[in-house]
């Protein structure tokens, strides 16, 4: 959503979050299920607790992001929710930009962006409406900021459609 | 990183509990089961076979119930830690492994790093020096690795390890400390049998390591940013580390989902060659007698390690190389 003065708004769609839910949830039944209803050895209950925990915060996580929103200026990026982060673009330290895939193919994965400034960091997943403009805009910020980019970010910004000058690329 | 875990994890759950479907099935395939099997033995030895006694054991294993009851009997006694009865051995599963377990450890962890201490310096050093004599010497070494048989050297080498240093012929330790407890004597007999089968499993592997290795950094080196690093003064050793090493290192990070469960397996017919009181001879033996649980524990085992391990280096390899692959499709 595009407001007044170069402002837009972003959020998760219902339809990422519900497959995150989904996720959350199936992998709570699946891990706890044998928990609550068959007896295990320590050591199994051990790492089907931890694994319900992982899935429960993750579950949390998709609820926080659900209630939260990123407002877009050309001045700063922010983030509006249980945990609010402001981070402007004129002292962004840190753009990471990676990619994940669980096929063997590496097709059908998504992008995570990272942003860092002054000790606080925003990250945003792919699935976010508007990803490519906030993508657009952090590589305009590397480039301004004349920031170092890993070799992996430059790749998956060019995979984008984003040409990136900013600085060196480093390692990964 | 977390929602790519979750992913991973969920792909994990019914991926176990497929292969588990499928061990019990595979397990259960031969005809009849283990106790057919006994009786067959000591019919064929003249022995009178008690009918009410093998009703009897039929009913106490379970193996008179309903193949989905057994099923589900094996996948929960698994969560509670029970892998079942030997009927081989008498024993619970637990009791018959266990040893056997350590020493595979031993002789797996001791091959791996034999394979990498070995195989990188060679790997690297025929990348860096290219069509020199090293390189061609070190190739046919390998060359020489990789053709070799294993069982082949594992003969040759029991012979000279007897000749020349007295070493006993098989096994893992001298003879008569195979029921003692733990000792430095043992320990040291121990190590003094396990350079054989370390060599031995381990040359093939590093021979292959090498050429990968070798192969991987030949293309990184050729790459335009390796050319601009040496044009602009970086020095060679750190060029090298820093960026054509680690890009060439991927394919050793993708190998950790294999490298885990072989790591237990231990390679099973070189394991009967030397006499190695290891897991392969015992996984054998119990698929031939149909001993179902204790070839069931082994199988679930090594699929258990191939899908913890396939997540650990998924996982690696989204942190040392997240990168999208442009012949893949679009992102999400």
């Amino acid at each position: 959503m595009t407001l007044g003065s170069g402002l837009s708004v972003h959020r998760y769609p219902r339809r990422a979050l519900t497959g995150d839910y989904v996720r959350a949830g199936v992998g709570v039944v699946l891990t706890g299920g044998p928990l609550l209803f068959a007896p295990t050895a320590p050591m199994a209950s051990a790492v089907l607790g931890v694994l319900v925990l992982v899935f429960a915060g993750f579950g949390a996580i998709t609820a926080m992001r659900q209630v939260s929103s990123v407002r877009l200026s050309d001045e700063e990026i922010s983030h509006w929710g249980l945990n609010r982060v402001r981070l402007d673009w004129r002292k962004l330290e840190s753009v990471k930009l990676r990619y994940f895939s669980t096929r063997h193919d590496h097709s059908g994965g998504w992008m995570q962006l990272r942003l860092s400034a002054g000790g606080r960091s925003l990250t945003l997943e792919s699935s976010i409406d508007g990803f490519l403009e906030i993508a657009t805009r952090a590589a305009a910020a590397a480039e301004t900021n004349r920031l170092r980019l890993s070799r992996a970010t430059i790749g998956n910004f060019a995979a984008l459609g984003i040409v990136c000058r900013a600085g060196d690329a480093h390692g990964n | 990183m977390l929602v790519y875990s979750i992913h991973r994890l969920l792909i994990m759950i019914p991926t176990l509990l497929a292969i588990s479907v499928i061990v019990f099935i595979i397990i259960q395939l031969p005809p009849g089961d283990y106790l057919s099997t006994y009786i067959a033995e000591l019919q064929s030895q003249g022995e009178a076979v008690n009918a009410d006694k093998i009703a009897f054991l039929r009913e106490q294993y379970g193996l008179d119930r309903p193949l989905i009851e057994q099923y589900f009997r094996w996948v929960f006694g698994l969560l509670q830690g029970d892998l079942g009865y030997s009927f081989e051995f008498n024993l619970p599963v637990n009791q018959v492994i266990g040893d056997r377990m350590l020493l595979t450890f031993l002789v797996s962890f001791a091959t791996v790093l034999f394979t990498y201490i070995v195989a990188f310096p060679i790997g690297v050093y025929s990348a860096t020096h290219q069509y020199s004599w090293g390189d061609y010497g070190l190739t046919f070494l390998g060359f020489l690795g990789l053709a070799t048989p294993s069982f082949l050297l594992a003969l040759v080498l029991l012979y000279f390890a007897n000749v020349m240093f007295g070493t006993s012929i098989g096994g893992l330790m001298d003879p008569e400390l195979i029921d003692q407890p733990w000792s430095w004597e043992k320990l040291l007999s121990v190590l003094e049998h396990l350079w054989v089968p370390v060599v031995v499993i381990g040359t093939s592997g590093t021979a292959a390591m090498v050429r990968r290795l070798r192969a991987n950094l030949l293309d990184e080196l050729q790459k335009q940013y390796v050319v601009t690093g040496r044009a602009k003064g970086l020095p060679p050793g750190r060029l090298l580390l820093k960026y054509p090493l680690r890009m060439a290192l991927n394919p050793f990070i993708a190998d950790i989902g294999t490298l885990l469960p072989a790591m237990l397996s231990g390679a099973a017919i070189v394991s009967v060659v030397l006499s190695l009181p290891t897991n392969g001879p015992m996984l054998l033996s119990a698929l031939r007698s149909q001993d179902m649980y204790l070839a069931g524990s082994f199988l679930m085992i090594e699929a258990c390690l191939i899908v913890v391990g396939v997540f650990v280096s998924d996982m690696a390899l989204a942190v040392l190389d997240p990168r999208i692959r442009f012949h893949g499709g679009q992102a999400r």
